[in-house]
Order: structure tokens, then sequence, then C-alpha cells
């Protein structure tokens, strides 16, 4: 009985399968999220409102050349250090020489990435190059209407074509 | 045209060797400036409100239940007295809502990233390595202030500092005056040139204006007075010439008090 | 007959779901949940503070305090206008005496600067000074070239 029941309620087995997945996922589907309707903003009196304060750290920032600056902040964090910042920056400091321009993702997982997978970068520039190549093609093949001949006028489909747009397409 | 016939009659008549260039070159502050009591305290006594006002730290979105992180966050911050109906309270019963007594501002320690509690020497091998180390501001005080060394740009950094030369006589701006020979150039070029000369060229400065900011008038000379700041660089004096970066309070001292008086409302007072 | 079932479920639809003995305590999706999350950082609700119930007597000093500092900041900015005043007057009064003093000069000196920038590398002042607080090295561009 009680399976009988399961069966008919597991009968679109794969769409479910799918959706459960979504949940395990922790994404968000229209139509997924319920508010209860106890969360409707209740009405604030006449004289009754309050500041929106939120909690808020004294945080201390490093920028990259030492100098540190007190902010506010929501995060909870209360001490953050700029490896790469406008002190530092070649772009900002356009006549200094002993910038030491320091690769924020030096550490990261990025170059580790590609310190990993630099056999492949050259590859995948000669791979780029035939891509280039292919485009080339086609864009070759898209001007078919010069191949056909020097008099030929494009039959013009529909109601008129605005001056620019056909001027873009001859 | 009545009136550019006058008008050209009127500045002939002044010879161009009577007008000259005075540079106010200034070194900007490098860091905030110093709060008076008075407004260390208001501030004070805002912020204190302004904590207790605050709305409790929302601890379950940063720190989700059953983490590391959470557990090192619940370590730090201990729970308040909860409100037991059997205990008298002398201070008042205490309301808990999501592990905060209202009645008080919150008070919320943060994990850090770095081991606490270390040896000097420990942290001094770490410092250089680690990105997470701790963070400790240099002091607002320089070694040119304490040596008291008057020609350094490093000296008083909260403070506006104005260049002043010594010609042998007095302290005084970095004044030029126009050459009669020469054909007429504009204010901020005699003054850059003039600066370049006496100063060498390795300056980095932005002139605020070609505008003249101010005018002294003398019997028989004229003082218009360019405003710009230095950005990087150095002045280095190419004659033997005695320089100075002095503040507001520091120039009325050295500079002569009518010459002083006449450019008071040009200087900046942080 | 419950064990069977069960493993039914599991077998149609791959996932393993516990079955409690109790009233499910919440019954809304991890989707839900996550929004219902966001909403409370944000919302008043249990996390606004009592109100601040000040006695007479610090109600009279609040007031004071604010009265002191309303009294020092129309001072301060009255000092700044009249300095403002100050140096507006003499920028005119200079450039009227260039006016007549050198045509020449004043004609320069309200030339407008079009590719004038502000300097890229001047900086807000810092709570705290960097590890070296001035930057010396500085070449001009005509000095580079020799």
């Amino acid at each position: 009985m009680f399976s009988a029941v399961n069966n008919a309620r597991f009968a679109g087995q794969k769409s479910l399968n799918s959706i459960t997945k979504d949940f395990q996922r922790g994404i968000a589907m229209k139509g997924d999220v319920h508010l209860s309707n106890r969360r409707v903003m209740r009405k604030i009196r006449l004289g009754k409102a309050r500041p929106a304060i939120f909690y808020q750290f004294d945080t201390l920032v490093e920028l990259s050349d030492g100098s540190v600056i007190k902010r506010r902040s929501q995060a909870p964090r209360d001490e953050i250090r700029m490896i790469n910042d406008q002190r530092s920056s070649s772009l900002w400091n356009p006549h200094r020489s002993d910038l030491s321009s320091v690769d924020s993702t030096a550490t990261g997982r990025i170059s580790k990435f590609k310190q990993r997978f630099a056999a492949f970068e050259a590859d995948n520039a000669e791979n780029a190059g035939e891509a280039e190549a292919d485009g080339k093609a086609a864009k070759e093949q898209d001007s078919y209407i010069e191949l056909m001949g020097r008099n030929v006028q494009e039959v013009q489909k529909g109601g008129k074509i605005a001056s620019k747009k056909s001027g873009k397409k001859k | 045209m009545l009136s550019k016939v006058n008008l050209r009659a009127y500045s002939s008549a002044v010879k161009p060797s009577s007008i000259s260039s005075t540079l106010l070159l200034s070194r900007n502050p490098v860091i905030t400036a110093d709060i008076p009591k008075f407004e260390d305290q208001y501030f004070k006594y805002q912020n204190e409100l302004w904590r207790r006002l605050m709305w409790t730290f929302p601890k379950w979105f940063y720190y989700r239940v059953g983490t590391l992180s959470e557990q090192r966050f619940r370590e730090l911050n201990k729970r308040p007295l909860y409100n037991n109906p059997n205990i008298e309270y002398p201070r008042g019963r205490p309301e808990i809502r999501q592990e905060r007594d209202r009645r008080f501002k919150q008070e919320v320690i943060l994990p850090k990233t770095y081991e606490e509690n270390k040896s000097s020497e420990d942290e001094e091998a770490a410092a250089n390595t680690s990105m997470s180390r701790k963070i400790t501001p240099n002091s607002r005080t320089t070694k040119a202030d304490e040596s008291g060394d008057t020609s350094s740009l490093e000296r008083k950094l909260a403070r506006t500092l104005y260049l002043v030369i010594n010609d042998g006589k007095s302290w005084k701006f970095p004044n030029f005056s126009l050459q009669s020979t020469e054909a007429v150039k504009p204010l901020h070029l005699l003054a850059e040139e003039g600066l370049y000369q006496i100063g060498g060229k390795n300056i980095n400065y932005f002139n605020v204006s070609n505008t003249p900011c101010h005018l002294i008038n003398k019997d028989d000379s004229k003082e218009y007075l360019i405003k710009s700041h230095i950005l990087s660089g150095q002045f280095v004096p190419q004659q033997s010439l005695k320089f100075m970066w002095l503040t507001k309070e520091e120039l009325s001292e050295h500079l002569d008090a009518t010459y002083f008086k006449e450019v008071e409302h040009l200087l900046n007072e942080i | 007959m419950f064990q069977q079932s069960r493993k039914v479920v599991i077998e149609q639809t791959g996932v393993i779901r516990d079955f409690i003995r109790h009233k499910r305590t919440s019954a809304i999706s991890p989707s839900t949940q996550r929004v219902v999350n966001q909403l409370s950082a944000i919302s008043a609700t249990r996390k606004q503070p009592k109100l601040i119930n000040l006695c007479n007597e610090d109600l009279i000093k609040h007031r004071t305090i604010t009265n002191a500092w309303k009294l020092y900041n129309r001072k301060k900015n009255e000092k700044r206008m009249a300095t403002l005043q100050k140096q507006y007057e003499s920028i005119k009064n200079a450039m009227e005496d260039l006016k007549h003093t050198s045509p020449e000069l004043y004609e320069a000196a309200n030339k407008k600067e079009t590719e004038k920038r502000f300097p890229i590398e001047m900086r807000i002042p810092t709570e705290y000074p960097p590890t070296k607080p001035w930057i010396y090295e500085y070449t001009h561009p005509s000095e580079k070239e020799k």
C-alpha cells in the first residue's frame, strides 16, 4: 500500500532527481522560495521609527606602502592588508621607477595552475592562431555577394531597410 | 577704444623689472590632522552613543553553525548572564535577545588571522614573510621631528609645510623678478624657472593655477604670489642657499611681521 | 513493509532520506532557508537595543554637549568662510592690478588651461604614515634624456 503511494508520488522520477540535486547544490529556483505570511513588514507607527544602525567593526587597513587607514565596516574583519593598490600601482605613480609590482595572483590558485600547465601555453597560442584563420575563412564565406559578381544587387525582403544597415551589409 | 589706449599708456609706465613672482611651494599633509582635545572628546562621546545604539551582530550570517571559524568565534565571545527567574539582579534584569543583553552595547571580539601571545623574535621572523601578520602602524612622529631637522620634507607630517629661503639677509618665500631684457614671461613660468634654478630640476610639483593668488604692493615693486604643491622629489639648493620647510606658526616666527600679516590668510592652518 | 518501502524510495529517487519518528521541525526548503537567513541579517527583529532613556540631569548634559559642539562648529565655519572671502578678494585684487600693470601677463594668467590635469600622484592623508614618508626619487623628464 505504502509503496504503491510512493510509486504514484515519484512517477516523474527524472525531474524529481534534478530538483533534489539542485537542493543539494543550494541553488534557489524560481518559485522555490516560500516565505510565510508572518514576514510581512509590520506597520511602524508615527514617531516610532528608529534608524537602522548595523553593527560595525573598527577596521585597520594597511596599504601596500605601509600607511594605515582606520575605517568602520560591517564585515567581521578588523585588519585588512592590501597587496596591490594605488600606492604601489605604476599607473598611479608614473614617475616612480623603484616600484616592485607584486603580482596579486602570485600566491593564488591561478598562478599555481599556470605554473603547472605552463607547457600548454605555447600550444594554446598556436590553437588561437588556427582559430583566427578559421574566423577569416568564415568571413570570406559570408561575403558571398562579392563572389557572385560585380553587378549583383541584394534582394530586399520586407520593408525599407535603413540606409545605415544596408551600408553595413554591403 | 579710448580705454585700450589708456591701458597701454598705463602699462608702459610700469617697468617690467619691477614685476616679480613669488612661489608659495607647499608640502601637503601626509597624515590626517591632529584632532583638538574638544573634538576628540566629542567624537568619543558620539562613538559610545553609536555603539550603544548598534543592532546585534548577526553572527549566524557571517559564521555558519558547525564550522571551525564559528567555534573560534564562540570561544572568544562568551554568552552574557541569562535571566534567571530565581535570582535577584540589583542592576536590573538582563534582557537577552540573540545572545546579547539589549540594555548595553555589544562588544564583539574577532578571531585573529595571526597567532597571538608570541615572543617578539618569532614575530620579527614572521614579519616579512607572512601576509597575515599583525598590523603595526608606523609612528606619527618621524626621525626628522625628533632631531628638529627643519630642512627635511618628512617633518610634521600632519601639517602643511611651506618652503622659505634665506638669501643672507632674511627669511622669505622664493622670489623671482622679471628681467628687463627678456620677453615678458607668464608669472607661473617665471616662478617655475626660478625654482629650478635655485632648487634643482628634480622637483615634481603641481602648479595650482596660472592666476596669481595675491599681490604685495611696495613703492617700486609688485610681487605676485603663485601657489603650488610639491608631490615628490626634493629641493636641493644649487648655490649656497639656506632653506627650510615650515608650518604656519613657525613662519610667523621667521618671517618679517608685516610681511607675514600680508600673506597670513593664504597659508593653511592644518 | 516499511523497510521495503524505504528501499523503494531510495531506489527510485537515488537520494537517501532520513526518516525521523517525530514531526519535522523545519519544513522549509534550503533555498527558502537561505533567503530567510539573509533577510534576518538586515531586519530589525530582535536585534534592536533598548532605547536610551536619559534622566533629566543626563539630558541636560547631553544638550549642553551638543550646543557646545554646534557653537564650536559655527565659529570654525565662520573663520573658514572669512579666510575664503579674504583669499578671493586678494585674487581679485591681484588680477585687477595685473590688468593695468601688464596686459600681456594678465592675458597669460587668464588663459584657459585645457591640457592640465589634476596630479595623479597626489595622495589623501592617512591615519598613520607610510614606511617611507616621502618619495625622493624623481627625475625631471628633461634630465632623464641626458
